[in-house]
């Protein structure tokens, strides 16, 4: 009998435990939720990336009221929404702070104060010393005396304010660096100094409390105005720096933020989400400075804005609308990438009814090693699960194409070759007998910049490189640590280095070696860790140097070095290689006809949701996607190019360096011209060599490297040595 | 059940999938198993896997053998040392791992001491710094077996051959290594197991593609795991798994038969 129990027992553990669980039922038999904010476009004043938002509120009248500062002109405008439009009205204190000099108008902040007077911000160009004044009639501007800010501190600066809000009772909150400040009407501090994070852009100011985010920005700080103690602290993982924090009249809290609009009521603990913004424009990661103003009728207005242009947005209830999204898309990929997010959101926003779950590996919160994550991966797919579209860089692309793990996407790719939609010249190396399976959304590009007989003679092949480090008796190229040259070239030639059955080139890999030795012998390399190559300042940040493991292009400009090679990954990244291009009268080219594949992306062949997998595909290629710069390459889609050609910016960089004979240069350069950047972007319509993307492979071999160029290893030994230590994996 | 549910089957699964293709389920017969045993990575991680299996279990055997005949004798701190010897064993991987870095290290301990600059764990010496780790591991968990069945051997024994004149070398040849048959399969058998665990220590020292010398076959399984070549990874997970069953199977009719007579 208890055999007989057992038996059963065991029966029914193993064949329960087994089972699948219930199929979901079909979305008609399920009681779904209705109602949510959806998002439409709303028009705006002809705005361009050159004019910046001082002041966006909902004015006494409920209407939408906006300031901006037009770079060029340097003037401030205002305007007016109407039921036609928005109407440039100017007030007439505006035309006293337009005539007046000295005004740094670029940092200036206009609020709407809870109190219902207009409130201005700024500082003086000359000194930066700040001032506030209020408006209250609309026609003139009262300074108030703030503390302390009428003294300079012990270096001349005064204080810095980042912005401003104003509550009901008049108290103004002041946010600097790292600092927050309450002042009473008059101007008089209420409060000491407290500390919050981020650059201060971040502030909202109650009756009785004030809300900053912390240091790490991840926590909002609720301080108490009356004492001035931290009352709580409320955690948040939002991802946006600055999100945009405000008190409504009824005490609400709002949070608006990359994630969406959440509400904190009064007294209360729970937050409510109100807009999804990963449903939404407010999680594209090319979005920055989220302005909120709660309108009428319980409806929302977010203005915020890119690199180019501004916009509005107008989020309404429908009630007729399912709470979330009836279906869902999953995507995979080992490391986080904000072309993937730029594009579910454009996704999301063509197709109201998916939600798309981005899903990353890899991530600071998640430690594991990246075989870890490739086996837990395989396992999905091995089981017929995995996600529906896969992100491929770093994955065994060719094992998971020989085993029919990816679908074949020539339905989709081969159409828009054929009609010059993307780059023919870098998808057609991904053919397999008349298949495609995965494609690069982003490329980046291996570039040569130099004097036009160099960069020919080193352009050509190694021996041409090698012939002219032979002769040349400047260095051929800038500091650049053993590393980091063993392996660009490493990579360069990858496809070169394995041959069709998979082993190492030998006789190749020698002449890589030599022509290395050669350049590498009259050169001085880079020690990662003592050197300090150039000290800096830079006036705006539109690029920085390259990693360090790159060679340094200053090296070029000081006339120490005759070649720079790098992979460009747009124009943004390369204003040091343009401005030089002209200022130089140098040569760029491609190098070798190479380009890094980069954002590879595949269908799951056992997804079952292929075509909706392949039009998020579609939408990665698509012109809107990819016209947009977020520093991971160039783009594939031929229209994003010639955006990329067309699209004017007003930024300069400048930097300082020190050059090998210890003489301090200094460097500016500015956004580069059409043709100039023609010239770059046109590299990506010729290149036709996918560098191999092999990571291990290529640690392997470069891994010799300190050995051989230290002389200890002749190139025999460390041929010999790397072809040992690469013999199993790639006979595997 | 638990055996049935959580081994067999699952080696049962692996079998199957030995015979198909990974991701299609189309059959193939034994071309996964052509393709292995042509496989030069197979063959290096076969041809090193049978290196260290013949140079660790004779040398620990034969360590834990003496270990255990010295310590029988040693009366007086006797539990003291079988403590010691067992400690290796209770230490986590991890732990392990870190000291042998710090030993082996091209500027470690071993190379300050003796003034050498050479990289242990990353050259031929690898394979050697491996056998070491293994037989410090394990020399103790086999002397205990060891002592386990010495002491099952009857003292009236070695009584009756001291009295005929039997010699302590004659005693040990004659009595105590007969009588150790069934105690040394056990003990084989459970340091063959045990071989395979030192992937543990190699995979933290080395990584997914360590010096060519200790390049094992978990190493390789490991590897095809991660480029999804399930179908050749089962196919040698049988043929290892064959090999090893007809190695036991041999153990037990050559002693299982002596012990018999």
């Amino acid at each position: 009998m208890k055999k007989f129990f057992s038996l059963v027992l065991c029966a029914a553990m193993l064949f329960t435990g087994c089972s699948g669980g219930d199929k979901p039922a079909s979305n008609a038999d399920l009681n779904i939720p209705l109602g949510r904010y959806v998002e439409k476009s709303a028009e705006l004043p002809p705005l361009t990336g050159e004019d910046y938002v001082l002041g966006f509120f909902q004015n006494a009248d409920d209407a939408l009221e906006l300031y901006t500062y037009q770079e060029s002109t340097g003037a401030i405008s205002r305007y007016i929404q109407t039921d036609n439009g928005w109407d440039n009205q100017a007030l007439p204190w505006m035309d006293q702070i337009n005539a007046a000099t000295g005004i740094y108008t670029y940092g200036m902040t206009i609020q709407r104060g809870g109190d219902g007077n207009l409130y201005l911000a700024y500082a003086e160009s000359e000194n930066f010393r700040p001032h506030l004044l209020k408006c209250t009639d609309g026609e003139t501007l009262e300074e108030i005396p703030m503390e302390g800010w009428d003294k300079a501190n012990e270096n001349g600066y005064y204080p810095f304010f980042s912005t401003i809000a104003v509550n009901a009772n008049g108290l103004i909150a002041v946010t600097y660096y790292s600092t927050v400040r309450v002042y009473g009407p008059d101007g008089a501090a209420v409060t000491a100094e407290l500390p919050c994070g981020g650059q201060g852009e971040s502030v909202a100011l109650s009756e009785n409390e004030l809300v900053v985010t912390n240091e790490g920005q991840n926590k909002l700080l609720f301080y108490s105005l009356t004492t001035g103690a931290t009352i709580r602290e409320v955690p948040y993982d939002d991802g946006d720096f600055a999100p945009n924090l405000q008190f409504a009249e009824d005490g609400t809290f709002y949070f608006l933020g990359a994630s969406g609009l959440s509400q904190l009521v009064p007294d209360g603990s729970t937050w409510e989400t109100i807009i999804d913004g990963s449903l939404t424009s407010l999680a594209l990661p090319t979005l920055y400075s989220k302005n909120l103003v709660k309108a009428p009728a319980d409806t929302y207005y977010v203005l915020t804005r890119d690199d180019a242009n501004h916009y509005l947005f107008h989020y309404t209830y429908d009630a007729t609308m399912t709470a979330a999204p009836t279906q869902e898309l999953s995507v995979y990929s080992l490391s986080d990438n904000d072309t993937v997010r730029q594009a579910i959101v454009e996704f999301q926003r063509q197709n109201p009814d998916v939600k798309v779950n981005f899903r990353v590996a890899m991530d600071a919160d998640n430690p594991t090693t990246l075989a870890d994550n490739i086996r837990a991966l395989n396992t999905e797919l091995l089981a017929k699960k995995g996600a529906d579209v896969l992100i491929l860089d770093n994955l065994p692309i060719d094992s998971y194409i020989e085993k029919g793990v990816l679908a074949d996407l020539s339905d989709l790719l081969q159409p828009m070759i054929a009609d010059g939609t993307l780059l023919e010249n870098v998808i057609a190396p991904y053919e397999r007998d008349g298949s495609y399976y995965s494609v690069p959304c982003r490329i980046g590009l291996p570039v040569y910049l130099g004097k036009a007989e160099d960069v020919a003679r080193a352009n050509t092949d190694l021996a041409g490189l090698k012939a002219l480090a032979e002769e040349s008796e400047l260095p051929i190229f800038g500091k650049i640590t053993k590393k980091g040259l063993m392996g660009q070239f490493v990579q360069l030639f990858s496809s070169a280095l394995i041959q069709e059955d998979g082993a190492l080139d030998q006789a190749y890999f020698t002449e890589l070696l030599e022509t290395l030795k050669t350049v590498g012998d009259q050169m001085n390399f880079r020690e990662l860790t003592n050197e300090q190559v150039t000290h800096f300042s830079v006036s705006n940040s539109g690029s920085g140097l390259s990693a360090l493991d790159s060679p340094n292009i200053f090296s070029i400009a000081d006339g120490e070095s005759r070649l720079y090679l790098d992979t460009a990954q747009g124009i943004n990244t390369s204003l040091w290689l343009l401005g030089f291009l002209d200022q130089f009268d140098l040569t760029l080219a491609s190098a070798y006809d190479t380009f890094v594949p980069q954002l590879q992306v595949g269908v799951n062949s056992a997804s079952e949701k292929t075509e909706l997998s392949k039009a998020f595909l579609a939408t990665l290629l698509s012109e809107t996607v990819q016209s947009a710069d977020l520093y991971d390459g160039f783009p594939i889609n031929q229209n994003a190019l010639e955006n990329w050609i067309a699209q004017e910016k007003g930024t300069s960089i400048s930097m300082t360096s020190t050059s090998d004979s210890g003489i301090d240069i200094s460097y500016s350069v500015e956004w580069p011209e059409k043709e100039t950047r023609k010239q770059l972007v046109d590299l990506c319509r010729t290149v036709s060599i996918p560098e191999k993307t092999d990571t291990v492979l290529l640690e392997m071999i470069y891994s010799e490297t300190d050995a051989f160029f230290d002389g200890t290893s002749t190139v025999e030994q460390t041929v010999q040595t790397v072809t040992e230590k690469t013999r199993a994996y790639l006979a595997e | 059940m638990g055996v049935s549910v959580f081994v067999l089957l699952p080696f049962g699964d692996a079998v199957r999938r030995s015979f198909f293709e990974a991701m299609s389920g189309k059959f193939v017969g034994l071309a996964n198993y052509k393709t292995v045993l042509q496989n030069e990575a197979f063959r290096t991680a076969v041809r090193n896997t049978l290196r260290f299996l013949g140079t660790c279990i004779p040398l620990l055997i034969l360590l834990s053998l003496v270990l255990a005949v010295l310590l029988g004798r040693e009366k007086k701190h006797g539990d003291f040392f079988k403590t010691s010897f067992l400690v290796p064993m209770a230490i986590p991987v991890a732990s392990v791992v870190l000291l042998w870095r710090i030993f082996f290290h091209q500027n470690g301990l071993l190379n300050v001491l003796t003034g050498q600059t050479v990289d242990w764990l990353y050259s031929e010496g690898t394979f050697y710094v491996l056998v070491f780790s293994y037989l410090w591991k394990n020399a103790g968990y086999d002397m205990v077996l060891w002592l386990a069945g010495l002491s099952g051997i009857s003292p009236a024994l070695y009584e009756a051959a001291r009295v005929d004149g039997a010699g302590p070398l004659q005693q040990f040849l004659f009595i105590t290594l007969p009588q150790m048959l069934p105690t040394l399969f056990i003990i084989t058998v459970l340091s063959l197991l045990n071989a395979f665990k030192v992937f543990r220590e190699a995979y933290l020292i080395a990584g997914d593609y360590p010096h060519e010398s200790i390049y094992m076959l978990q190493h390789l399984f490991n590897n095809w795991f991660v480029s999804l070549d399930i179908q050749k990874m089962c196919a040698a997970a049988v043929l290892v798994a064959l090999c090893i069953f007809v190695v036991i199977l041999l153990f037990q009719k050559f002693w299982g038969k002596e012990d018999t007579e």
